[in-house]
């Protein structure tokens, strides 16, 4: 069976946890409401980035193009092992990602990052000098 | 219509990259493909981990529950326009990547090295902003249009 999606409708989750709902209208206007469950959901989660950038990709004809979420917010915490280090990254749409690395990883990538937010804002400071 | 819990998912994107395809397998065994123009996806991407932090809550009974990715590989690219992209991947695949300016990424950086430096004198996260995700509101199957606006 296809269904070729024209508008997404509502969705909600089972008392449970173990079904996500999804429902939507296809082209005829015939409202489908897919149950997923977790696992499914899951992966279709896990999966729809990454199409995203095949998406971009095609669509650009730029084999270096991907998918970009702006950053909205951000949350850096330490988990309860005190070894682990969570990122959250956010958009203001609502999407979110966690990230848990090892304090080392978390030093390093630190360091990276500020090392290339510095040369941005040299070039910018070049730019208007 | 159920999907079945343990098949393969299969993700594809059409010839013209207007339209992405996720290949499910019904509960009675049958194909299910799902064609979602690029907008849909999109919105999709962004409202479906909400909807699955609101399930695993409500599996494991802890309200805190969430899922936190293994970082496996980094990569930090500077765009054209002076922005900055870091993207994470995990080890299982999983891959975003966030654009922010170079103040923001600065501000990052700090946190990660203050946190890093003194992750059990830390009782509590920083957090760059008092706003906490709100995640569940919208997941208990009553309309929600909102979640479907298109991301700005």
């Amino acid at each position: 069976m296809e269904i070729r999606s024209q508008k997404l409708a509502t969705c909600g989750v089972t008392a449970d946890g173990e079904t996500i709902n999804l429902d939507l209208f296809d082209t005829d206007g015939t409202r489908i409401s897919l149950n997923l469950p977790f696992e499914q959901a899951g992966a279709l989660a896990m999966t729809l980035p990454h199409l995203l950038t095949v998406a971009v990709r095609v669509r650009t004809g730029d084999d270096a193009a991907r998918f970009v979420f702006t950053l909205g917010e951000w949350r850096v915490e330490c988990a309860d092992d005190q070894r682990t280090m969570i990122v959250t990254l956010k958009t203001d749409d609502g999407f979110e990602a966690s990230f848990g690395m090892p304090v080392d990883i978390c030093r390093s990538l630190a360091g990276a990052l500020k090392l290339d937010a510095r040369y941005i804002a040299d070039r910018v400071k070049q730019t208007f000098n | 219509m159920r999907i079945d819990k343990s098949s393969a998912l299969i993700g594809r994107v059409a010839a013209s990259g207007d339209t992405l395809q996720a290949d499910f397998t019904g509960a009675s065994g049958n194909p299910v493909s799902v064609l979602l123009p690029f907008d849909q996806a999109k919105e999709l991407t962004t409202f479906l981990p909400k909807l699955l932090t609101d399930a695993l809550r409500l599996r494991t009974q802890n309200d805190e529950a969430r899922f936190v990715f293994a970082l496996d590989k980094w990569k930090i690219e500077i765009t054209s326009d002076s922005r900055l992209t870091v993207t994470m991947t995990s080890p299982d695949g999983f891959e975003v990547s966030f654009g922010m300016a170079h103040q923001e990424c600065l501000a990052l950086a700090r946190a990660l090295r203050t946190e890093a430096e003194w992750p059990s004198d830390r009782a509590e996260a920083s957090i760059k902003r008092t706003r906490l995700p709100q995640i569940g509101d919208s997941a208990r199957g009553v309309p929600v249009p909102e979640c479907f606006d298109s991301p700005k």
